[in-house]
């Protein structure tokens, strides 16, 4: 469904993305995991059209997506749920719900999805006449995420859900998110800092750190966690690779 | 959308309702009064005009604007074109083309040209500004208003220039500017609660936000400022057949200044707060006029120094920064009257 194929994302003189390659197949729930500065948000965003990779390329079911722009790849059926909780602060849950749903073709079946959806966030319901900026932390989240299935996606890409959130909320959200995907029928790409939780759910993972993916595997392989580890902190063989980079 | 996500018609018009109301209401007290409060009314009415133009674009797109009364200054004189005596035309406005200079129009289209010539200038600068935000945009608009007055008081077979434009037809009083601000009010108020005005309040919260929503902002922030820029320009079309003389620089810093200071202190985040801003800041700057003229007490005559209208116009701004950041409105529009007080209490919970 999805190939990125060896980008390059450079801000000034940093160079964030040496190379980055993943796929993500119809119906998966992939995830990324690295520490802070790994590049897993700029991984994102470049799929999502908000930074412009200067080298590789990036396909959605074969179609390559340079120059769509972000509101064209949100069009077709990507929808990028950003990290730190985007909402419109001055808009109600409600009307921050109704623009998700603007550039939709499909205008019958948006009531239903509307109240499909709304019936997955029983918190929102209770704060659907409340702006946007009120709502705590873990709502927040709730109501972007709910904004983004509302822009009705196939592939959903989820920039660190759990970030400054109680293990508790972050439960709730990854119950959402799955629920979510069975209703949907979506496909899914994670950004995750820690990697426990996303071991039970995960199809397949990819470790990044320093703007390379240092390792990929299906999390069934990876259920010990020690080769995450070692890529995660750069134990070994790949310490060679970060001195390469900084020559 | 399910009913109970959107209020009915009349709560979701209310706010409207409401302002118009007030706007009307002081209309005709004010036309009980003597021709000098007649004159105080008309050009508050076409400065809520201005006003809400104005707020239209910088309220829901959260970009400041500078040039709006470059706009002003073009509905201005396109209308005045229009309406001017046509031997007086060709005997000083010999640069005008020859529609124009051999024919005279009547109030309606003269406002209306004024309104699309103000519009149309707004789309060809928009349509290279509008990606801008923050400051970027706002300095590019103020770069505009000075470009307009640079021209219009300078390109003597046009505008006249400095020997400015005379016999426009005063035919504008409080009731036509009323028709019009009322026209504007609901302008606003349809275009805030469309999809558009959503859309764009959206990108006005969060860029990222609204683009991960598919909001194309460039597209929605040019329709904004088109759209407000045809009502600056209508409000100008009314203030050239209000004055009946026209000059490049009534439309310059010092009305920026005070429609800004309008917008500020009623609040640029609500069509109320436009409102409120325009009726306070009249009051406030009438009242210091006229003690500055001098207030009989008994035998002696008290009176302000002069520039007391501008200090008193500056603390009332300061004042309102410190105690209401966010404007007399605080950003909200006029609230539903029947709610009960037990609910209302309970709706801003955090």
């Amino acid at each position: 469904m999805l190939d990125v194929n060896d980008i390059h994302v450079t801000y000034g003189r940093l160079r964030a993305l040496k190379g980055v390659s993943l796929s993500v197949k119809e119906g998966e729930i992939v995830c990324l995991i690295g520490p802070n500065g790994a590049g897993k948000s700029t991984t994102l965003a470049s799929i999502a059209g908000g930074v412009t990779p200067h080298r590789g390329t990036i396909s959605l079911e074969g179609k390559p997506l340079a120059g769509v722009g972000p509101e064209g790849i949100a069009r077709l059926g990507v929808s990028l749920v950003p990290e730190g909780r985007h909402v419109f602060g001055a808009l109600t849950v409600a009307e921050n719900l109704r623009v998700a749903t603007y550039m939709r073709k499909d205008r019958s079946a948006i009531a239903a999805d509307y109240d499909r959806v709304l019936a997955l966030f029983p918190r929102l319901q209770e704060r659907i006449g409340s702006p946007g900026g009120r709502l705590s932390g873990g709502e927040q989240q709730m109501l972007v995420i709910a904004r983004a299935l509302l822009t009705k996606p196939r592939l959903l890409l989820v920039d660190e859900p759990s970030l400054g959130l109680a293990p508790k909320i972050v439960d709730q959200v990854y119950d959402i998110l799955l629920a979510a995907r069975k209703m949907e029928g979506l496909t899914l790409l994670i950004n995750e800092q820690s990697s426990h939780r996303i071991l039970k759910h995960a199809d397949r993972i990819y470790v990044i750190r320093g703007g390379h993916i240092q390792l990929h595997d299906t999390a069934a392989n990876l259920q010990d966690g020690e080769a995450i580890k070692r890529a995660y902190f750069g134990f070994g063989e790949e310490a060679a690779i970060d001195e390469e980079d900084a020559a | 959308m399910k009913s109970g996500t959107r209020p009915s018609l009349v709560r979701r018009f209310w706010p409207l309702v409401a302002l118009c109301l007030v706007v009307t209401a002081i209309v005709a007290l004010g036309s009980l009064g003597n021709d000098e409060l007649q004159v105080t009314i008309t050009e508050m009415m076409i400065r809520l005009v201005v006003v809400v133009g104005i707020y239209l674009f910088i309220g829901n797109s959260g970009i400041l604007s500078f040039g709006h009364i470059g706009f002003m200054c073009i509905g201005a004189y396109a209308a005045a074109w229009a309406t001017v005596d046509p031997t007086w035309k060709q005997m000083m406005l010999t640069g005008l083309p020859d529609f124009l200079q051999n024919n005279q129009y009547g109030f309606l289209p003269a406002v209306a040209g004024g309104g699309l010539l103000a519009a149309f200038v707004a789309l060809l600068l928009g349509s290279a500004i509008m990606r801008l935000s923050g400051i970027a945009g706002s300095i590019a608009t103020f770069a505009f208003l000075a470009i307009v007055q640079s021209v219009y008081s300078n390109w003597e077979s046009v505008t006249a220039a400095t020997s400015s434009i005379i016999g426009v037809p005063t035919v504008v009083g409080p009731w036509v500017a009323w028709l019009f601000a009322i026209g504007a009010l609901v302008l606003a108020y349809v275009f805030q609660i469309s999809r558009f005005g959503l859309m764009l309040r959206a990108s006005r919260d969060d860029e990222v936000a609204a683009k991960s929503s598919a909001v194309g902002i460039v597209k929605v922030r040019l329709i904004a400022f088109v759209v407000s820029a045809f009502i600056v320009g209508v409000a100008g079309a009314l203030y050239a057949h209000f004055l009946g003389i026209l000059t490049a620089d009534t439309f310059y810093l010092s009305l920026t200044f005070v429609t800004l200071a309008m917008l500020v202190v009623g609040g640029v985040g609500s069509l109320t707060g436009a409102v409120t801003g325009v009726i306070v800041v009249t009051v406030v700057v009438e009242v210091l006029r006229h003690m500055e003229a001098g207030v009989a007490v008994g035998a002696t005559n008290l009176h302000l120094p002069q520039g007391s209208q501008e200090i008193g116009l500056g603390i009332i701004m300061a004042l309102v920064m410190i105690f209401r950041p966010s404007g007399l409105a605080r950003g909200r529009e006029v609230p539903w009257p029947f709610t009960p007080a037990a609910r209302r209490a309970k709706v801003p919970a955090v």
